[in-house]
């Protein structure tokens, strides 16, 4: 009985492998910028997943999100405990794509302007740190050594920011 | 160990922290600190969660990149090699069987072929089906219910699935997961595995315990349904059993199935 039970779950998981892990392959590659670590990344991403399938809630986040926070976090916690970065970080702006992948529909339409809207009245500077943050994984230091300015200093920019995006958000 | 601040938690610079920490800001010590916060204080963990959501937009940012076709056995070999574990997780250290060995009496695999004529007998799908009723209470079967909110509900927060089924198979190789909302009475069925026949519709029947199936509508052609339940019968779907029955094209012309059973599961409460 509990071997049928496990036979159906883990055809649930090879079904959930197929349709999730070049997305969250591309989150780890993207915050890790190292092909290897990023293949060690999405294997412990995937035992996590596993153990933590029980928890999720589906009126806390989508079921992709809910993915994708659990391989952004299992990257950074990777980029937390190295000492320093092994790639070198990009000067300049950020390249993001903002287009939308082929998973997104159009559920979201109203919605997917929210933060960019909010993100828009922060100033730029501001509006990049966050953005660099979440998507390419920088650090509070890597931020204050980016925007050149003290490391207490980039915290309070950022709080101050987050605060603003916030209200923006939640009204 | 010093991850406490210098400064007291007030909400505002726990609102903060929670930011930072999904960002992923924080240095190593400081984000260790507040992973361990969300774990021993439920309010943390709700701002975490909040932040979360609020930036869940960006992940549009994020390319897709194929894997390596070598990492799912890395990743298989780890999951399903652990000795068993306590409470929800799964056990089961043993390499699964093949499909179309689900049911009690062993029976060679048989394609499907068109125009078989014996129409399974219910009652034997029930007493099959009863034994998986057992099985489905004792495990938690967790991925699956990911999958199928996955595939049928991509991005929406805020539906509130109800029941699920996970239609296994019980003639060939085709497999479906069921979610019903019982606020809007919807049921909605995604194809997971296996191969329709050619030549033939797939029909989605409501059975409800003790009685007859009820036609909900066929498979549409890329594997999925969508039916509306009756006010009537929407009390009913709990406990009943989500099946799909190859019929001619069309659908069946009786309105009872006439062809073969398929895939076939109870409703489970999430």
């Amino acid at each position: 009985m509990i071997e049928r039970v496990a036979q159906r779950d883990r055809a649930a998981f090879d079904t959930l492998y197929l349709h999730t892990s070049a997305k969250l392959f591309g989150v780890a590659i993207r915050l890790l910028r190292d092909r290897a670590d990023a293949e060690d990344v999405l294997q412990d991403v995937y035992v996590r997943i596993w153990q933590r399938a029980d928890r999720y809630r589906v009126s806390q986040a989508s079921p992709m999100s809910w993915l994708i926070t659990i391989a952004r976090h299992a990257a950074i916690d990777r980029l937390r405990a190295r000492p320093t970065r092994t790639a070198p970080l990009e000067e300049g702006a950020i390249v993001t794509d903002g287009a939308p992948g082929p998973e997104e529909n159009a559920i979201h339409t109203s919605e997917r302007r929210r933060i960019e809207g909010c993100l828009a009245e922060l100033d730029g500077a501001r509006a990049d740190a966050v953005r660099a943050a979440y998507v390419e994984g920088y650090s509070y230091k890597e931020l204050a050594e980016r925007h050149d300015v003290p490391l207490n200093t980039m915290r309070t920019w950022l709080r101050r920011s987050l605060a603003k995006l916030r209200d923006c958000l939640d009204q | 160990m010093s991850e406490e601040r210098q400064t007291p938690h007030g909400p505002s610079d726990d609102d903060a922290l929670a930011a930072e920490y999904v960002l992923g800001v924080l240095a190593d010590e400081e984000r260790r600190g507040a992973a361990r916060r969300i774990e021993r204080e439920p309010t943390f963990a709700r701002r975490v969660t909040l932040w979360q959501q609020r930036f869940a937009e960006l992940d549009d940012a994020f390319v897709p990149v194929a894997p390596p076709h070598t990492l799912k056995a890395a990743i298989d070999a780890r999951v399903f090699a652990s000795p068993p574990a306590p409470a929800a997780s799964p056990a089961a250290p043993r390499m699964p069987s093949q499909h179309g060995k689900h049911r009690r009496a062993p029976t060679p695999r048989v394609p499907i072929r068109p125009a078989r004529p014996e129409p399974r007998g219910l009652a034997a799908l029930w007493r099959n089906l009863a034994v998986w009723r057992l099985a489905t209470a004792v495990a938690s079967a967790a991925c699956a219910v990911l999958v199928a909110l996955m595939l049928i509900t991509p991005t929406e927060v805020g539906l509130t699935p109800t029941l699920i089924a996970s239609l296994n198979p019980q003639d060939g190789t085709l497999q479906f997961v069921a979610v019903y909302d019982n606020r809007s009475h919807l049921l909605r069925v995604a194809h997971t595995a296996g191969e329709a026949p050619p030549d033939h519709a797939l029909e989605l029947w409501l059975v409800p315990a003790d009685a007859d199936p009820i036609s909900l509508g066929l498979i549409d052609a890329s594997g999925g349904a969508a039916a509306l339940i009756d006010a009537a019968l929407a009390d009913r779907v709990n406990g009943a059993v989500i099946a799909v029955s190859l019929e001619p094209p069309g659908g069946s012309p009786s309105g009872a199935p006439t062809g073969p059973v398929v895939a076939a599961g109870p409703t489970r409460a999430l």
